[in-house]
């Protein structure tokens, strides 16, 4: 089916937000990318906001949003992302909102609910939780508070979640459903992913080298993310890039690895292509999902080679200095696409200098001033749900 | 976008007889096995070249709190920790089992929003309609019994729906609206 059939308008980036890497906004998160500089605490793997952020968020948030960890990182987010559009109440009345997450508000239920396996155990306490269990809880709160009242939905997809939410969003405003949509991400550490990733063996303590000979493994991260998005023909609001192609796909292969020739990310990006009527040599830059696993850096690294034969596209991961926000990852490794936009510089990949021999990708280790029109961003994830987006630096032709 | 409802089909977890299933099921949550069972049943008639051009939307508003709750329990009491309790706590991992065991391979993802979920299937159909002919929409929540009365009073209308799978095989871009979705999801 041709997504461009009914294609009635393109979808313009008017503004976004980005809490992650310790930082509290976008630029300070891709001054780190841009210098090396990680946020990943070499003892634990782990990249977590301080609490010093946290009391200062804090101050400025309705009380509604103070409880939970999760849910004062995206008021603190939206809030200032919607700030930078000037969208009126109007505006948000009909306006979309597409929520992505993984694990919601958890801090306020994981040490809860095993509590129910104890008699006599404090009732209130579990009901509480089992109201917070349920992620949509994350997503209706934001609702209320904000009064985004158009269409809503939140995706859980595993790692690829955020991406997709940003590509339903942008096919909501290609239909006409929507002329605006908010669309954002929010994952915190916790236990249950944390101590999860740990006894898949998948957890690395040191930081992360995605696609190097000695990776050994992921660090996790912490992120809230949010976009605000409009139809091109809605305002004056100036763009700071577009979304130009989508595509989807599943490997049908295994709950926890991808395809080992990526054959579900290389559809995926072929999709997105299709989607976006550019051919793989007009892509400049590849943002990849590039996590440091084994499993996924090969297979990532041979979607690419599939898409791109003979092509020596540069290609980043940006996970060892934010590491990996699990959900929230797509859209903020989008942001950084964005910001690279501005600057017109490529963010260059920790620890380049001992790419496994079996990635023969263009992998480099220092800041590339170059002329950046359109970059491919790629989501692989648990359950084998891959996606990918193609950012424009301009509108492409309808 | 229009649709056209091509199947439906229905089960409660109590009606699956698991001495029938194959070895592949023996890591499947209850979650996994209803849902499987519905929706290789609305695809009996579709080939390998179709289920490449389907795309696939599963809702649920908990997920898989058994195995999310088994993981947690077993973290707190400072026992070991299985792999495959925490890859089948994910919200998404009923989705990927039954993309593995039906070869679906086009556009999917799970979404979970509450009382909303089933506005919210709806609304994500319409985007992923317009990439694929066809849309399969799965439904599933299963509540564990030491959870039950926990959430049913949190939640009123949770009774009726606790342990049923549903799904629902539309064909996209129909053209006419030829059936009302959301009482249909209802």
């Amino acid at each position: 089916m041709d997504l461009n059939e009914n294609r009635l308008t393109n979808t313009k980036i008017v503004s976004y937000s980005s809490i992650a890497c310790n930082e509290i906004n976008i630029e300070s998160i891709y001054d780190r990318c841009l210098n090396k500089e990680s946020s990943v605490a070499v003892s634990t793997g782990l990249s977590e906001i301080s609490e010093e952020i946290m009391s200062c968020l804090k101050e400025d948030a309705p009380a509604l949003f103070r409880k939970s960890r999760s849910s004062l990182l995206s008021f603190s987010t939206l809030n200032q992302s919607l700030k930078k559009t000037g969208w009126t109440a109007a505006d948000l009345s009909d306006c979309g909102l597409i929520f992505a997450t993984t694990t919601g508000q958890i801090d306020l239920w994981q040490s809860a609910l095993p509590l129910s396996k104890i008699e006599n155990e404090n009732q209130d306490r579990i009901i509480q939780a089992a109201h917070r269990q349920s992620l949509g809880y994350s997503l209706i709160e934001l609702q209320k508070h904000f009064q985004i009242n158009g269409p809503c939905t939140l995706v859980s997809s595993s790692c690829s979640a955020s991406l997709q939410a940003l590509a339903i969003a942008s096919l909501w405003i290609r239909q006409g459903k929507v002329k605006r949509c908010v669309v954002g991400s929010t994952e915190i550490l916790s236990n249950l992913t944390v101590q999860g990733f740990h006894c898949l063996r998948l957890l690395s303590k040191d930081i992360a080298k995605p696609f190097n000979k000695d990776r050994s493994g992921i660090n996790l991260g912490e992120a809230s993310v949010f976009f605000c998005l409009e139809a091109d023909n809605v305002s004056e609001l100036s763009a700071h890039g577009w979304i130009s192609g989508v595509g989807f796909s599943t490997d049908a292969y295994h709950p926890t690895a991808p395809h080992p020739e990526g054959k579900g990310s290389a559809i995926a990006i072929q999709r997105a292509l299709a989607d976006a009527r550019l051919e793989p040599i007009d892509i400049n830059w590849i943002h990849a999902h590039g996590t440091g696993s084994l499993a996924n850096d090969l297979a990532e690294a041979s979607a690419i080679k599939t898409c791109f034969p003979g092509m020596n596209i540069p290609v980043t991961s940006t996970k060892p200095i934010h590491g990996h926000t699990l959900g929230a990852s797509g859209t903020l490794e989008a942001a950084l696409i964005l910001e690279s936009f501005k600057k017109q510089t490529l963010l260059p990949t920790m620890h380049a200098n001992n790419i496994d021999p079996k990635i023969t990708l263009n992998i480099f280790d220092q800041p590339k001033h170059e002329n950046l029109n359109h970059v491919l961003k790629n989501s692989l994830g648990f359950g084998g749900i891959n996606a990918s987006i193609i950012f424009s630096k301009n509108q492409v032709d309808l | 976008m229009k649709f056209k409802l091509v199947t439906s089909s229905t089960i409660h977890e109590s009606q699956l007889v698991h001495e029938e299933l194959s070895p592949a099921y023996r890591k499947a949550t209850k979650n996994m096995l209803a849902a499987d069972y519905v929706c290789k049943d609305v695809l009996s008639n579709f080939t390998q070249e179709d289920k490449r051009n389907l795309g696939f939307i599963l809702g649920t508003r908990f997920g898989e709190i058994s195995s999310t709750l088994e993981f947690l329990s077993a973290y707190e009491q400072e026992k070991p920790l299985s792999p495959i309790h925490f890859q089948n706590s994910l919200h998404n991992s009923t989705l990927g089992f039954i993309c593995i065991n039906q070869q679906l391979t086009g556009p999917a993802l799970t979404i979970s929003v509450g009382e909303k979920t089933e506005d919210a299937l709806i609304d994500s159909a319409a985007a992923i309609g317009s990439m694929v002919p066809y849309v399969l929409l799965c439904t599933i929540d299963f509540i564990p019994e030491n959870f039950k009365e926990s959430y049913y009073a949190a939640y009123l209308e949770l009774k009726k729906n606790d342990g049923w799978a549903k799904a629902y095989l539309l064909q996209s871009n129909f053209g006419t609206e030829t059936f009302n979705l959301k009482s249909t999801l209802k």
